[in-house]
């Protein structure tokens, strides 16, 4: 999966699960200003990057950090990245 | 007619959570689609004995502990008393093959002390076990007395088994059954249980077990009556349809089953939470809200014997039984012919006298959809109608519970066997399970939160299951009403 492949599966997931406007899902977008999240939802957006993704990170502190999209594009490169070579 | 609060269903939480607002001088309405309050914590007699239905023991009553101070704080203490069961040995694990007993003591170093000396090369494992949940069970006890907000909603989540945690730490097949046996309290297998719910239950039974004295119908006219001093409305027999919210998505009110609205500017909801997806609007849930409230497990459900006899029982006497053939049935206490699955028993008492007891009930863990058309491969209906399987399946367990304990042979009348079926019709659960929304690995159960402004949740499916884990969720539920630090303070205050 390419870098580019695995931000459109965030956005695209994100955008259908929260009903988000597409045209919202910019990188520099806060996730609790712009796109309009708040904490709650934050569990149920933990469930949906797992789901499309296939990886545990719930307990992970770095999810807990990420203030805006482009934060979760990096994080989600990374957790795959690391799972990658630890296979 | 309208309300400070209004909560919904009449449960254990619901009247916590109606009785905690109301004694901070809310104007609040209990809202019961059952004839009655506290329709689960009931009891039915026959042949003048009591058999409870929804409360038979439970941890945590001793001095200080959680259960103790929140009935301190709501005065329950003042219509009904808890009775200690048998501190050498509450619960009395046993099986056939191989031929074994141990009975659960009171007080982590007295079971520790018992344990080593029934498996003395076990040692390591022991340790650890207990340990482990006691460390988690006073890390829980301390997070619920402070009351403090959620910080992180992700907390709670528990990736690790009991059973892998067992299988971690030994190969023993019986240590590992009998410290698996308490799953048939909160209806979930040791695979799928995460180990933080199995300590938070049986780290307060390892403390200590109490009965109530006249049991959960004694709890409910407790409740009753200090409902009724604090100047709570019950309204019973009324079943809510909807929840109404204004332009804004804030909580305005309710409407009930017969049309009548209620106004109020909040609600606490106790209701299971597919029920409650019935009776939110669309729109006000996200939908990824809505499915992973859709997509909760369910705990177990079971077939309940419930049986009389002429003799007194001592054997049930402060104690009750985990019976199974081997330990593997511990394991998957699910699986397999139900007829071999494990078997809790536990005392019934005489209307006007509490002991010794002269009946049980047992519970034999099932699918929730066990008795419907085509369950699967478990003979339940065959050819043969719901009343004809219900009688053979009652011959069925009665033979199994007389193989299992032989002291009981010949002297019981078997009276009534409950199924899903009866419980689903009697609670008002979607799925007829004992427990509702099961607690289990991975899964991310609901907060006392929603996005609906003034809607809060409490109930066994946000903290846990039984008496205790329903009264946290009522608890921290109203905190979010009342303010976390002067819950605390009230609570605290009662000693």
């Amino acid at each position: 999966m390419t870098e580019q492949e695995i931000i459109d599966r965030i956005n695209s997931s994100l955008a259908e699960e929260f009903e988000l406007d597409p045209e919202a899902m910019r990188p520099e977008a806060g996730i609790y200003e712009e796109l309009e999240l708040d904490s709650l939802d934050m569990v149920d957006m933990v469930i949906v990057l797992e789901n499309a993704f296939g990886f545990k990170i719930r307990e992970e502190q770095a999810i807990r950090e990420i203030r805006t999209l482009g934060d979760i594009h990096r994080f989600v490169i990374e957790k795959k990245a690391a799972l990658a070579t630890a296979s | 007619m309208r309300y400070d609060y209004l909560v919904i269903g009449a449960g254990a939480s619901g009247m916590t959570s109606a009785l905690v607002l109301a004694k901070h001088g809310y104007r609040v309405a209990l809202v019961e689609k059952y004839p009655s309050i506290g329709p689960l914590l009931n009891s039915f007699i026959r042949g003048g004995l009591r058999f409870d239905t929804g409360f038979h023991y439970s941890g945590d009553f001793g001095k200080g502990q959680v259960l103790d101070r929140f009935f301190r704080y709501l005065g329950l203490f003042d219509s009904v008393s808890t009775v200690p069961y048998n501190a050498s040995g509450y619960d009395v694990f046993r099986c056939r093959k191989p031929e074994f007993e141990f009975r659960f003591p009171f007080g982590y170093a007295a079971l520790r002390e018992k344990l080593l000396a029934t498996f003395p090369g076990e040692r390591k494992a022991i340790d650890t076990y207990l340990q482990v949940v006691a460390k988690i069970k006073v890390d829980t006890d301390d997070s619920i007395l402070v009351f403090a907000p959620p910080r992180d909603y992700l907390q709670g989540y528990d990736s690790v088994s009991l059973k892998a945690f067992l299988d971690s730490l030994t190969g023993n097949s019986l240590l590992k059954a009998l410290l698996s046996s308490h799953c048939v309290l909160y209806g979930v297998a040791p695979e799928h249980v995460p180990l933080s719910l199995h300590a938070q239950v049986v780290g307060s039974y390892y403390l200590s077990a109490h009965g109530i004295a006249g049991g959960g119908e004694s709890l409910v006219a407790a409740f009753k009556r200090r409902l009724q001093e604090a100047g709570v409305e019950i309204l019973c027999g009324r079943g809510v349809r909807e929840i109404l919210a204004g332009p804004a998505g804030g909580l305005e009110g309710v409407r009930l089953e017969d049309g009548e609205v209620l106004e109020c500017r909040g609600c606490i909801s106790t209701v299971h939470p597919r029920t409650l997806l019935q009776l939110v609007p669309q729109g006000l849930f996200r939908s990824v809200y809505r499915k992973r409230l859709t997509g909760l497990k369910e705990s177990a459900s079971g077939l309940i014997l419930y049986a009389e006899s002429d003799t007194p029982l001592e054997l049930l006497n402060g104690a009750n039984l985990y019976l199974s053939e081997g330990p593997e049935a511990f394991f998957t206490p699910m699986e397999g012919p139900w007829w071999r699955r494990p078997l809790f028993v536990s005392a019934a008492r005489r209307v006007l006298s509490d002991n010794p007891p002269y009946g049980f009930f047992s519970i034999c863990l099932t699918a929730p959809e066990f008795c419907e058309e085509g369950s699967s491969g478990q003979s339940w209906h065959g050819s043969e109608n719901y009343r004809e399987a219900k009688e053979r399946a009652a011959r069925m367990l009665q033979d199994q519970i007389e193989k299992l304990c032989p002291e009981l042979r010949d002297r019981v009348i078997y009276r009534e066997l409950s199924t899903p079926q009866t419980l689903k019709r009697y609670t008002h659960s979607p799925s007829g399970s004992l427990y509702g929304v099961a607690h289990w690995v991975g899964q991310s159960n609901p907060s006392t939160i929603t996005r609906i402004p003034g809607l809060f949740l409490a109930g066994q499916a946000i903290a846990g299951p039984g008496l205790l884990g329903v009264m946290i969720s009522a608890f921290h539920a109203c905190a979010n009403v009342i303010g976390h630090e002067q819950l605390k303070k009230d609570v605290m205050r009662c000693n």
